[in-house]
């Protein structure tokens, strides 16, 4: 008896891409593996030139890859384009795309034609998209007399009209200012709660963007991925253990920070100042200690060892690395410096 | 739509067409609405004038008085040469139209991306955009033809032959269009310096089609390539239509039936292989990188 297996939103294996330019080829991609599953908000995440750009292109059927397979809820991406491209849709930021001559909405009626739909259907759509995009106020206005956010908005609305499973976002929110990326990002988060299964892969070169929005995220540089999973997977690998800052009013006399340390599941108990400066902790006034865990759970045990000696909690947080951190550990430089190395 | 393999949407029908017919026809209409606003919507019209009007005239005014300086002007030279250049208009606006299109869409526009990433072909939406070019420069030869009349060119006692223009018309349109398509998938391959190749391309087929002097005057073997070109026949299918003189050499000579097939096989062989020319021209651009990527930049 054959297993039915439910075929990925994205599944690649082994992309490579190499261009050939007038230097000698230059390599985009080297190997990709990459499985995402339906209904996941997917992150590719690096600096300018890491190939996060051609990796969409190839999977939006826009490009060739020069080796590997990948396929798009099990079509696949070289061979079965026109079937991906009525489940696929795209954006990608920092681009003045757009017929100026024409108005906001005979562009989006014009692309409700091409992506398949009878004409009353398309233009329901066209009205029901700017409406979501809050831009129906400009819907009879030229595109080049548009704003940069006002061009992006309504590229996510071109984008929503054909309902794709797949959404794949080229950093769609450069360019932008906050209040325009905020919009972009709660309409891409309402476009998936809409119906189950709907999956977005974005790529990004800002950390916060990422962290804020992606189930998972890979990391990648000079078109390899470099890692792969949860934002607080990736986090774990550079700080594999759980660290939390305890505050507290006083540390009592009788308190010795090496009875924390004894405890279960403690790996290291470390007190600060509330300025941050290392102190002995013991008979001092608002004390932080850094406390170091096995796991979360034991946690516990320090709370209640501080409790019973008299001590008055003021504040416990979760210490976590940024995925920037994470960032630097694995591509050895900062994404900033990364950009500036690869734009110079 | 639930999302599950095997369940992706189908095509839509348009009106009674189906499957990939359906697609190609709405893209097809889609894309001329949007070349008419492109090419309709001139914001002054000093500058339509100059572009459909004045700039044709210009250029039959440029050819007669050559033709006089020769010694060569009489009225069947006249009506020769204001059919072939009328025509031109349309012949030129087809051949590059598919191409600037393309280009348009990638280097100015820079929408081919998600064009080229909807379900339709580019081929229709190259069609489109390139008829309506072509029909805007019939507003041209209309003009030329306008000038030819107050010349005293001999139009047909009893108006044009209909008949014969509703057989040729189509056919060389279609001849043209098919020729264009195969440049555009040329072109698309190359960077964006490939806007002249098209304009090459048609001004020597302008030279070559019997559009200002008769075939005779090329060399022998250049002659046989003039033969062989559609467009040679699609003009003097059209001079027969409208003209009461008869062609000098032998694009007078050839009988209109065999002027006919002459022009109905050409076009056939065009569309045998321009679309396919035209999706390995596309494909050969997606492979290099080229399609959705500015190249002057």
């Amino acid at each position: 008896m054959s297993e039915s297996i439910a075929p990925a939103a994205v599944h690649a294996t082994g992309i490579g891409r190499v261009f050939q330019a007038k230097g000698g080829p230059v390599t985009a991609l080297d190997g990709i593996d990459l499985r995402i599953e339906p209904g996941e908000l997917f992150g590719v995440l690096g600096p300018n030139g890491a190939g996060k750009s051609t990796l969409i292109k190839i999977l939006s059927t826009l490009l060739l890859p020069s080796t590997g397979s990948a396929s798009i809820f099990g079509l696949d991406v070289v061979t079965e384009t026109a079937r991906v491209r009525r489940i696929m849709n795209l954006v990608a930021g920092g681009d003045f795309s757009g017929y100026g001559l024409l108005t906001v909405r005979e562009q989006l009626a014009m692309f409700a034609q091409f992506y398949g739909l009878p004409y009353r259907e398309g233009m329901a759509k066209v009205d029901a998209q700017l409406a979501s995009f809050g831009i129906e106020e400009i819907r009879d206005r030229k595109i080049s007399a548009l704003s940069t956010g006002q061009r992006q908005k309504l590229n996510f609305a071109r984008s929503f009209l054909n309902d794709p499973w797949i959404l794949f976002l080229d950093e769609p929110t450069i360019g932008l200012d906050v209040s325009a990326a905020r919009d972009v990002r709660d309409r891409v988060r309402a476009f998936q709660a809409e119906q189950p299964g709907r999956t977005v892969l974005l790529t990004t070169h800002y950390m916060a963007e990422a962290d804020e929005m992606c189930d998972r995220i890979a990391i990648v540089d000079h078109g390899r991925i470099l890692a792969q999973g949860t934002p607080t997977e990736l986090k774990r690998m550079v700080q594999k253990d759980a660290l939390f800052i305890v505050g507290v009013d006083a540390l009592p006399a009788a308190m010795s920070l090496d009875s924390l340390r004894a405890l279960p599941g403690v790996l290291s108990v470390a007190a600060r100042d509330s300025d941050g400066s290392d102190a002995s902790g013991v008979g001092s006034p608002t004390v932080r200690l850094a406390i170091g865990l096995k796991e979360d759970a034991a946690l516990g045990g320090v709370i209640s060892t501080l409790a019973a000696s008299g001590a008055h909690l003021q504040e416990i947080a979760k210490s976590e690395p940024t995925l920037e951190e994470v960032f630097v550990q694995l591509v050895g430089r900062g994404i900033t410096e990364s950009d500036e190395s690869t734009n110079g | 739509m639930p999302i599950s393999a095997g369940s992706a949407p189908g095509v839509r029908p348009f009106g009674p067409l189906r499957g990939a017919a359906a697609d190609a026809a709405r893209s097809l209409v889609a894309s001329a609405r949007l070349a008419w606003a492109i090419e309709g919507n001139w914001a002054e019209p000093i500058y339509l004038a100059a572009f459909l009007i004045i700039r044709p005239l210009a250029f039959l005014g440029l050819f007669l008085a050559v033709l006089n300086i020769g010694g060569t002007l009489n009225v069947a030279t006249i009506g020769f040469v204001v059919i072939g250049q009328a025509v031109f208009q349309i012949v030129s606006a087809a051949l590059e139209g598919p191409t600037h299109a393309l280009l348009d869409d990638r280097e100015r526009y820079r929408t081919i991306r998600y064009i080229f990433a909807t379900p339709s072909s580019l081929l229709p939406v190259s069609i489109g955009r390139s008829l309506v070019k072509a029909s805007i420069a019939g507003f041209s030869a209309l003009i030329v033809i306008g000038a030819g009349v107050l010349l005293g060119v001999p139009m047909r006692a009893g108006g044009p032959d209909i008949l014969l223009l509703v057989a040729v018309l189509p056919l060389g349109l279609l001849s043209v269009v098919g020729i264009g398509i195969v440049l555009g998938g040329i072109c698309v391959q190359l960077r964006n310096d490939a806007w002249a190749y098209p304009q090459a391309v048609s001004s020597t087929v302008f030279l070559l089609c019997g559009a200002i002097f008769p075939l005779e005057v090329l060399p022998g073997p250049v002659q046989n390539i003039a033969a062989a070109l559609p467009i040679t026949w699609w003009i003097e299918g059209l001079r027969r239509a409208l003209l009461s003189t008869t062609s000098p050499g032998m694009l007078g000579t050839m009988p209109t039936n065999e002027l006919l097939l002459a022009l109905a096989v050409g076009t056939a062989v065009i569309w045998l292989i321009a679309p396919r020319l035209f999706v390995m021209g596309i494909d050969r651009a997606r492979e290099k990188g080229y399609l959705d990527r500015n190249t002057a930049s």
